[in-house]
């Protein structure tokens, strides 16, 4: 572990995992956080491509000096194969964020994020390693809300950080650029003074 | 959000219809009140109930699945949907019974049972349902002088008592009535009465309020559920559910019947149902209610077998 974060370090590299539902936007915040537009300006690429399985993307910080390696699992917990299970070490191994993403016109998508943290919690726990951070991602803010706020507060005290964005219209997705940078330097910083 | 929340009183919530924002009242302890309950996982420390509740507007039903935390306070909508509702069938004349659609009538009524000696439903917009006769009853003229009878109780209580007890010539008959619906029955043992008396009012109210055309074939094994299993005591959900749940009437068609074998060891061993029944249920040999017809004996296991085609179900398995 020692070797890989001096790695991920010397290449500037971080990985970034990002679970939740299907349809919550998981993919499309990769896309936005990669080519900076938002949804509605990249020439109709609005359509929803559902993952199949994983999706291995990746995007520069700020400055361009750092990479995100981002690993985008299928939302649909019931399939057949999911890399959760599947592949676990491929998903969670030497991740050092895991973004929550629910959509704010779909409660249950919040409902879900529970059985998302438990897997989560489940694999650091039987392999004994450490938890990443968490931060909570509430997508489609462009569209009517359908959960009350108290629900998002539960989970408040277990993460890092909470955004509010939506990959459409582009709201909140420079502020979640600009903490992504930020939490860039934090780790590096982080592994030097080690 | 929280604007959502007018009122809350013990069990009763109320909360506005996310199409129309008028005000829908029910009761979670009142089964009645709702069309159905899903109980979450705890969310980090909250218990979270989804109902979901209608209400009628304009010819028009408004369905809402409303998220429900353990004090009863609205926390969310999982959706909401309207589906039109069919205009109301012009209502027959009651005394003449000639004019009723007799259903399935090509299927005997039950001759010979340990629960009941006649079971009648009917639906005064026009249609009965035999699911229990004496050989030498006339059904006619019995739904005759039991409707006389019921307007006769209508102008005697205020609200009639269910299940309302009629006797016509030597017949006792219980009765329970919900808008349209009737359902009729004589028992062979009076304490049957009171110890289905609750089931029935379920079964009546589901069909009234779900607008369930009973099937007769299924009512016909619920005779056999009844003396065979104590699941009217214990689990009537599952009764309610068998009776107006199509999943039981389909051949069941699987997404990877290449891969059914393998699981088939697993599902068996963990649900506790022979290997053999699953073959013939998961390559839709057989129908559900075809297995419990064909080997009734198995209907002690129904319990067993609907989880177990939800655990399916749950993992997108099924077609």
């Amino acid at each position: 572990m020692e070797y890989l974060e001096f790695v991920k370090s010397f290449k500037k590299i971080r990985k970034i995992l990002i679970l939740g539902s299907g349809a919550v936007g998981k993919t499309s915040l990769t896309k936005v956080l990669k080519s900076e537009l938002p949804l509605k300006d990249m020439n109709g690429d609005c359509d929803y491509n559902r993952t199949l399985f994983v999706e291995i993307d990746q995007f520069k910080t700020k400055d361009k000096k750092g990479t995100f390696q981002v690993i985008d699992l299928a939302g649909q917990l019931g399939l057949p194969i999911h890399a959760t299970r599947d592949t676990p070490k491929l998903a969670f191994s030497a991740v050092d964020l895991i973004c929550f993403v629910f959509s704010k016109d779909n409660a249950q998508s919040l409902i879900d994020l529970n059985q998302w943290v438990n897997i989560t919690n489940n694999y650091y726990q039987k392999t004994n390693s450490k938890v990443p951070p968490f931060i909570l991602i509430k997508n489609k803010m462009d569209l009517e809300n359908n959960i009350d706020d108290s629900l998002v507060e539960l989970m408040m005290s277990s993460i890092k950080g909470y955004f509010e964005i939506s990959c459409y219209d582009g709201k909140g997705v420079e502020e979640l650029k600009k903490w992504f940078s930020e939490f860039f330097i934090e780790c590096n910083n982080g592994y030097r003074e080690k | 959000m929280s604007s959502k929340i007018t009122k809350t009183i013990t069990t009763g919530v109320q909360v506005k219809c996310k199409l129309c924002d008028a005000n829908i009242i029910f009761d979670v302890n009142d089964s009645a009140s709702f069309l159905s309950k899903t109980e979450h996982q705890n969310f980090f420390g909250m218990m979270l109930v989804t109902y979901r509740v209608q209400h009628i507007v304009n010819g028009e039903k408004h369905l809402n699945a409303v998220l429900i935390d353990q004090q009863n306070l609205f926390r969310g909508y999982i959706d909401a949907y309207k589906i039109p509702i069919m205009q109301e069938e012009k209502k027959v004349d009651l005394a003449d019974f000639r004019n009723y659609l007799i259903l399935e009538e090509e299927i005997y009524p039950l001759t010979s049972s340990d629960i009941f000696t006649n079971f009648f439903i009917i639906n005064t917009t026009g249609w009965i349902l035999e699911v229990a006769k004496l050989a030498s009853i006339n059904t006619e003229a019995v739904l005759r002088s039991i409707f006389d009878k019921i307007e006769e109780s209508k102008t005697i209580y205020e609200n009639i008592p269910q299940p309302l007890n009629i006797k016509v010539a030597n017949l006792e008959f219980y009765i329970w009535i919900e808008g349209s619906t009737h359902v009729m029955v004589t028992f062979q043992k009076k304490k049957d009465t009171f110890e289905l008396n609750e089931l029935f009012e379920r079964i009546t109210k589901n069909i009234e309020n779900n607008e369930i055309i009973p099937k007769k074939r299924i009512f016909k094994i619920l005779d056999t559920i009844l003396q065979v299993t104590d699941l009217a005591e214990k689990n009537p959900d599952i009764i309610l559910r068998l009776l107006s749940d199509d999943l039981y009437y389909s051949k069941i068609k699987t997404r990877y019947p290449e891969r059914i074998m393998e699981i088939i060891p697993k599902i068996s061993k963990r649900h506790s149902i022979p290997k053999s029944i699953l073959v013939d249920l998961l390559f839709g040999k057989y129908s559900l209610i075809e297995l419990f017809e064909e080997k009734p004996e198995l209907i002690t296991e129904c319990k067993q077998i609907t989880e177990t085609l939800d655990f399916i179900n749950r993992r997108k398995l099924l077609v």
